[in-house]
């Protein structure tokens, strides 16, 4: 049974639903809102076409073909998710490749990128963000881990001693 | 059925060995994440080809089974390939992972205004330059700070478009 298209077309609905949802009003949580609509659109959609009749027949829907089929669902979603979070909040890298492109062939010297940059309160921001999402909690102008901040700490922790990075940022 | 296995597994059997070969290019060559990366997209790349050769193999296959199997493999191996790049690229470039690693440094708990002198807004400006410039996006002449590629502002026209599309009540930013 051919996989490929009819994966496409539910990675399409499930983008057009958080089109839709997202032109109705903008989740406080939006990246679990997001997953949220990526997980349930298959099962939804599953559910219409077996009470609609149109069930394959088993020997064209294997047990790999299934899972094959999930995992491209799966990786594009994530991918989509990365992006996102571009769309989310603004990139400062991506802030000053739009400023320095905004001025032309003559670019700007480091005060006016300075300038430009420093005046945006992304700290604030991305701790707001952090905040929404359960990663920490701030109160009395002090910013605590919550448990599920550790974890992710703890994830991206392991992962830089594995590829020997330094503290990023 | 095994042969089925093996090219619908292929993807996952790329991104297995594109990670391991990252983490041992990683050890052996510290500082060069950027080639480890490269080196372990090429090599899953050549797994999960290898992995789908298979299923080219059976005659009675056809032409749109062969066009199904390739390119759900390579799609889902690239897409996996991006999440893997995504994750290491959080550790080096991601503010968010900064904060809450700033957060646990100081066990758990930081005065907001701690953090701020901690992670400045110089020291987030001035990273992100050395990275561009250090890779030949951005050129510092004379002074002045110049595009040297047009890749990012590729990447930044694009999000501003995907935002307009998504969010067309929040006012774009960018560009």
């Amino acid at each position: 049974m051919h996989l490929f298209v009819p994966t496409t077309v539910l990675l399409a609905v499930s983008f057009g639903i958080h089109l839709v949802l997202w032109r109705i009003a903008i989740p406080r949580q939006q990246i679990l809102a997001l997953v949220s609509i990526f997980a349930m659109a298959p099962i939804v959609v599953a559910a219409l076409v077996i009470s609609m009749g149109m069930v394959p027949s088993t020997s064209e829907l294997s047990s790999p073909s299934i899972i094959g089929a999930t995992i491209f669902y799966c990786s594009c979603a994530i991918v989509y998710f990365i992006f996102y979070s571009a769309i989310e909040s603004e990139s400062p890298t991506l802030l000053i490749i739009s400023y320095i492109a905004n001025n032309g062939d003559s670019g700007c010297d480091d005060i006016e990128l300075r300038d430009y940059i420093i005046q945006r309160d992304a700290l604030s921001e991305r701790v707001k963000s952090l905040e929404s999402g359960g990663f920490i909690s701030t109160s009395n102008g002090l910013c605590a881990l919550t448990s599920k901040g550790r974890f992710l700490a703890g994830i991206f922790g392991v992962a830089s001693r594995l590829l020997g990075l330094p503290l990023g940022g | 059925m095994i042969s089925e296995w093996l090219f619908r597994m292929a993807p996952v059997a790329g991104v297995i060995v594109n990670t391991l070969v990252l983490t041992m290019v990683a050890h052996i060559r510290p500082g060069r994440i950027a080639r480890a990366m490269t080196l372990g997209v090429i090599c899953g790349l050549m797994v999960t080809v290898v992995f789908l050769l298979p299923s080219s193999v059976p005659a009675s296959r056809t032409w749109g089974d062969l066009v199904d199997v390739w390119c759900l493999g390579v799609v889902t191996y690239v897409s996996l390939s991006v999440g893997l790049w995504s994750f290491c690229n959080l550790n080096i470039t991601s503010m968010r992972i900064r904060i809450i690693q700033e957060i646990r440094q100081c066990g758990g708990v930081v005065a907001l205004s701690d953090l701020q002198q901690r992670y400045s807004a110089l020291e987030r400006l001035s990273r992100r330059l050395d990275r561009l410039r250090g890779g030949q996006q951005l050129a510092f002449q004379d002074g002045r700070w110049r595009l040297n590629s047009r890749t990012l502002l590729f990447l930044a026209l694009l999000v501003a478009g995907l935002r307009k599309l998504v969010m067309p009540r929040v006012r774009s930013k960018i560009c």
